[in-house]
């Protein structure tokens, strides 16, 4: 959507004139974008910073982490992205990659993690036990899928996802923060 | 590793078992290590075990046999100079499901008693600190015993697609 804004350009110094259709003679934000000029928003430009360089939160709940682990190394290699950063402590991270089973007994824990990261932060929940309890749900020690416990803004399918998914939801992450008036998206999973 | 010991291989542990506990342990069939214990000397076996050599409580776990109404306790002793394995195995009823603690004899018998207390409820007399390994506090019930029954959360239950 072409944002009118209310820069005037300048008429002098040879610089094409702005778009004759526009009786004001204002110039829309793809006109300015077209002269070499970006107009924007901090608030929009730190998100646009934060959505390539998302910091993950360092742990693995069950066989997921182990895709979560090949996913940073080489072959499919997640720092293309900016996304290699695994932080050790929570204080340091912005993203929760809840990779594998919740437990009961480990439920706390993931609570405590949660609230000791700083905001903003965002919960992907991959694979299908942080979806929904997986396979295991109806054990006597299994939580129902992460969103039980923390609030969940992209899931990724499969039991475990393969690296390319998790990579994928890492930038449907990105693409939440550039485009927060979103609602929601659902893909199509054949 | 135990200084002064005499090595014990399994004829040795055998000939031991059928001289100082005859009628209380006896072979399985058809094996050459595995034994069936009474559970009131249960201790001295193992004592006599680890002064042999066998220093390495590698498991300790329980089957529930539910029609029959008693559970089986299975304890697993390796020794490390001869690679030798012993079995024992141990019946005791599933009313008063309670044994002696090998605790003082292996020090690794400590989180595997817990874990079989957490799992079937046998209660281990003797135990320093006898509580849940594995489930969380609170939880109430015995979740490997067979008549173990889960009540579903509202996420639980739910029908499946196939």
């Amino acid at each position: 959507m072409a944002l009118k804004t209310n820069v005037r350009f300048p008429q002098r110094g040879g610089m094409p004139e702005g778009d004759p259709n526009n009786s004001h003679d204002l110039l829309t934000q793809e006109e300015l974008e077209k002269r070499g000029i970006l107009l924007t928003s901090l608030d929009k430009l730190f998100r646009w910073g934060t959505g390539w360089s998302l910091w993950p939160l360092q742990f693995g709940l069950a066989c997921c982490a182990i895709e979560m682990i090949c996913t940073t190394q080489s072959r499919f290699d997640m720092s293309r992205f900016g996304y290699e950063v695994f932080r050790n402590s929570p204080r340091q991270a912005d993203v929760m990659i809840v990779a594998g089973t919740i437990t009961e007994k480990m439920r706390p824990a993931v609570e405590l993690l949660y609230h000791q990261m700083p905001e903003p932060k965002w919960v992907i929940a991959m694979g299908s036990c942080a979806i929904s309890g997986g396979p295991f749900v109806d054990s006597y020690s299994v939580v129902a899928g992460a969103d039980k416990v923390v609030p969940v803004d992209v899931y990724v399918p499969g039991c475990p996802p393969r690296p390319e998914a998790l990579i994928d939801g890492m930038l449907q992450l990105k693409a939440k923060l550039l485009h927060p008036e979103r609602q929601q998206v659902v893909r199509d999973v054949k | 590793m135990l200084n002064n010991v005499e090595i014990a291989g399994k004829q040795q542990v055998a000939a031991e078992f059928a001289a100082r506990f005859a009628d209380k342990i006896e072979l399985i069939e058809n094996t050459d290590s595995e034994y069936m214990v009474q559970a009131e000397v249960l201790l001295p076996a193992a004592e006599y075990l680890l002064s042999a050599g066998y220093e390495f409580l590698a498991d300790i776990t329980a089957v529930d046999y539910l029609a029959e109404g008693k559970f089986r306790l299975i304890y697993q002793v390796g020794n490390y100079q001869n690679g030798d394995l012993i079995t024992l195995k141990v019946e005791i009823s599933r009313e008063e499901p309670q044994v002696n603690s090998l605790c003082a004899v292996w020090k690794a018998a400590n989180w595997l008693e817990r874990e079989v207390y957490d799992m079937f409820g046998i209660e281990f007399a003797g135990h320093p600190d006898l509580r849940r390994i594995l489930m969380w506090d609170g939880f109430e019930g015995w979740p490997l015993r067979k008549d173990f029954v889960h009540q579903p959360t509202k996420y639980q239950g739910r029908r499946r697609l196939d």
